[in-house]
């Protein structure tokens, strides 16, 4: 039998020194197993060159991880760029000769304003050389404590805030990243419908504004796919440093999970493309460069709208991703296209038994522009009170989508939720026609 | 080690800035914000204290008379410092009823109006009152703020040098009305203690009448600031 690891953030630098032994001691009694914390490279390298592990009292990183190893307590720790300012030391956000444009709002602690922030980008040398410089230091440091000698059991490479740039087309890596995606740049004509000379004519300002205007959806997506592969890239950078050596095993490049909420009955998930930001937490429309597009604006407000209504309902708001289902009912709002990835998840999802509800009607294409192959096996057509609704059985489990596609309405949630209601319930099994 | 340095000081978020709109009887006020960009409307809501109602059809919500309005550039979405300064309004209200504190004249982040008159004029006030709160904080190195009475309350601390804040926060587990003279002494050349606990009045006019009472009412506890440092102006006269 597996026991869960009960886990603990412990940022070691937001206290003093002296303070900490008590404090882990505290969380050892309360049965924590595992303390997660960031290394701050803002508060670590303040003057550039200058890396401090243990002058300041609250930077003594070393001492941390003694002490925690004393307390009987493992530890997790990230490196990278959450949002938050101590991710950032001052003198690196004058680097660079281009910028990340981040959403203002993403960033801890801030307001809802609507607003894009300049950062220095992680896609040019001048501040990826001295991050690097800091990890191999950190990297050094850290293998020196790996469990079982110490209480290292887990380094995350986060990408945080760069995760959400949309400054990227203006990278020439960008280019180069689209070009994986579509060889020739008369292929990007065909997806959207117009014609570019090159990829250079495509990623430049007046390209993305047309890409934009002709499938923003799918503009959402390749951009999406671009800055994962350019992140990547950078990860192998990282991964390559000869100090990583010893920790290898050790390096993920994902966040530190999140222990997930056990399913519940029933949750709206929502396609993330055009959005930004987790659909949980906080979003914020797709705007590449800051360009506005109506419908990314549009989904943004659904939102909006379902995060209010979920929290007014307790009801959970997800955002559509691969993994497990997160509801025995799953109302997914989509539109006209699914990353194919996302599609074959709610196949797993529905096979495996779980009621995937589409609201607005079911999503028919993927981002190559193929269609989805929802109707193997036939689907019934249903009439009941609540409309007309086509009906999928698929494995264990039943897709459900109105008939005709249709637009939110006002009564959105209620709609949804009647509906849920009803298919749970079995109210509108019934005989297909 | 100083009893300042086992306090643990929360930086603010949505959450505590709603707290703060409660504590200062605001929370019950409800107004609609619109936000646009060229026609587009980027958002609408119903604003009541920490609760907003977002609405994604361009029907009316179910409001009250007041509004905010802002008007963003229409082509691409503004740009905001990183690490923007920020007023004293802006560190401990929560957003967007913030911006009722803000000037309705055009602006980087977009033109703001508001309506009616009455709200426009108090909210200005209420600025003001702002305005020279900062600058009392301002005014000793050490600050506690309590808002609210005993368990409900909650206790701002402030950290002031050459007129930054370098701390700003809810001091957790302590209440108003509990903290001494002696838990303050030796954390800084100067130090006081604030409280405003306005009770909740009928209009948005008279509740900001009684925060302004607040705002200047004496510091309950105060090591004697050090001349030269000015309050909130001269015709202010507080009694510190």
């Amino acid at each position: 039998m597996t026991q869960s690891i009960r886990s603990r953030e412990f940022q070691y630098w937001e206290d003093s020194a002296a303070n900490w032994g008590d404090r882990l001691a505290r969380l050892k009694a309360e049965n924590v197993d595992e303390v997660h914390a960031f290394i701050p490279w803002g508060l670590h390298e303040t003057i550039q060159g200058i890396r401090d592990f243990s002058k300041a009292s609250r930077l003594r990183l070393e001492k941390f991880l003694s002490l925690s190893h004393q307390t009987g307590l493992t530890v997790r720790l990230t490196i990278g760029f959450p949002a938050q300012k101590e991710s950032f030391p001052s003198w690196t956000l004058a680097l660079g000769d281009s910028a990340a444009l981040v959403p203002s709002s993403l960033w801890k602690k801030s307001s809802d304003e609507l607003a894009l922030s300049r950062l220095p980008t992680i896609f040019e040398e001048a501040l990826f050389v001295p991050f690097l410089e800091f990890v191999s230091d950190v990297f050094s440091l850290l293998s020196l404590y790996r469990f079982p000698e110490g209480p290292v059991v887990g380094v995350h490479l986060d990408w945080g805030i760069y995760r959400n740039d949309l400054g990227l087309t203006s990278q020439p890596s960008y280019a180069a990243a689209l070009q994986e995606r579509y060889p020739q740049a008369s292929l990007i004509g065909l997806r959207y419908h117009c014609s570019f000379r090159d990829f250079s004519v495509a990623t430049s300002p007046q390209g993305t504004r047309v890409l934009l205007d002709k499938r923003p959806w799918l503009l959402a997506y390749d951009y999406k796919y671009c800055r994962t592969r350019l992140l990547e890239e950078r990860s192998q950078g990282i991964l390559a440093l000869r100090n990583g050596e010893p920790l290898l095993d050790l390096i993920s490049l994902d966040p530190v999970p999140q222990s997930e909420p056990a399913p519940t009955d029933w949750c709206v998930a929502i396609d993330p493309t055009l959005l930004e930001g987790d659909a949980e937490k906080k979003a914020f429309p797709f705007v590449p460069s800051g360009l506005v597009h109506a419908q990314a604006v549009g989904v943004f407000r659904l939102w909006e709208y379902l995060k209010t209504q979920s929290a007014e309902n307790e009801t959970r708001l997800v955002t559509l991703r691969e993994g497990a289902a997160p509801a025995s009912t799953v109302s997914v709002v989509a539109g006209r296209f699914l990353p194919k990835a996302l599609f074959h998840t709610i196949r797993s999802w529905v096979e495996a038994g779980t009621l995937v509800v589409f609201p607005l009607g079911q999503p028919q294409y993927d981002e190559n522009l193929v269609s989805l192959d929802w109707k193997t096996p036939p689907r019934t057509l249903v009439r009941s009170v609540l409309g007309n609704f086509g009906r999928l059985g698929i494995g264990k489990g039943q897709v459900w989508f109105p008939d005709i596609p249709t637009q939110p309405v006002p009564e959105f949630w209620e709609q949804m939720h009647t509906f849920y209601e009803h298919v749970s319930q079995g109210a509108i099994g019934g005989e297909g026609v | 080690m100083s009893t300042l340095e086992k306090w643990e000081v929360e930086p603010l978020d949505s959450h505590l800035r709603g707290r703060i709109l409660r504590l200062l009887g605001l929370s019950g006020f409800e107004f609609s914000y619109e936000e646009r960009m060229g026609g587009l409307p980027l958002r609408r809501w119903n604003v009541m204290g920490e609760k907003v109602a977002a609405y994604f059809t361009d029907e009316d919500p179910q409001t009250g008379a007041a509004f905010i309005r802002r008007e963003l550039p229409a082509t691409a979405f503004s740009e905001k410092p990183l690490f923007p300064a920020t007023t004293l309004s802006e560190e401990l209200l929560p957003f967007p009823f913030q911006l009722w504190l803000q000037p309705t004249s055009a602006e980087a982040s977009g033109t703001l109006t508001s309506g009616p008159p009455e709200w426009s004029q108090a909210a200005a006030r209420l600025g003001e009152v702002f305005v020279g709160l900062e600058k009392r904080l301002q005014s000793a190195e050490i600050t506690i703020l309590e808002l609210g009475e005993a368990e409900q309350s909650l206790v701002l601390f402030f950290h002031c040098v050459r007129k930054r804040f370098l701390k700003l926060g809810v001091l957790t587990g302590v209440t108003a009305g509990t903290l001494e003279a002696s838990d303050l002494d030796n954390q800084g050349a100067s130090y006081q203690i604030l409280a405003i606990a306005p009770s909740d009045h009928g209009s948005f006019a008279e509740q900001v009448d009684a925060i302004a009472q607040g705002a200047l009412a004496p510091a309950r506890i105060a090591l004697p600031v050090p001349a030269g440092a000015s309050l909130i102006g001269p015709s202010a006269g507080l009694p510190l």
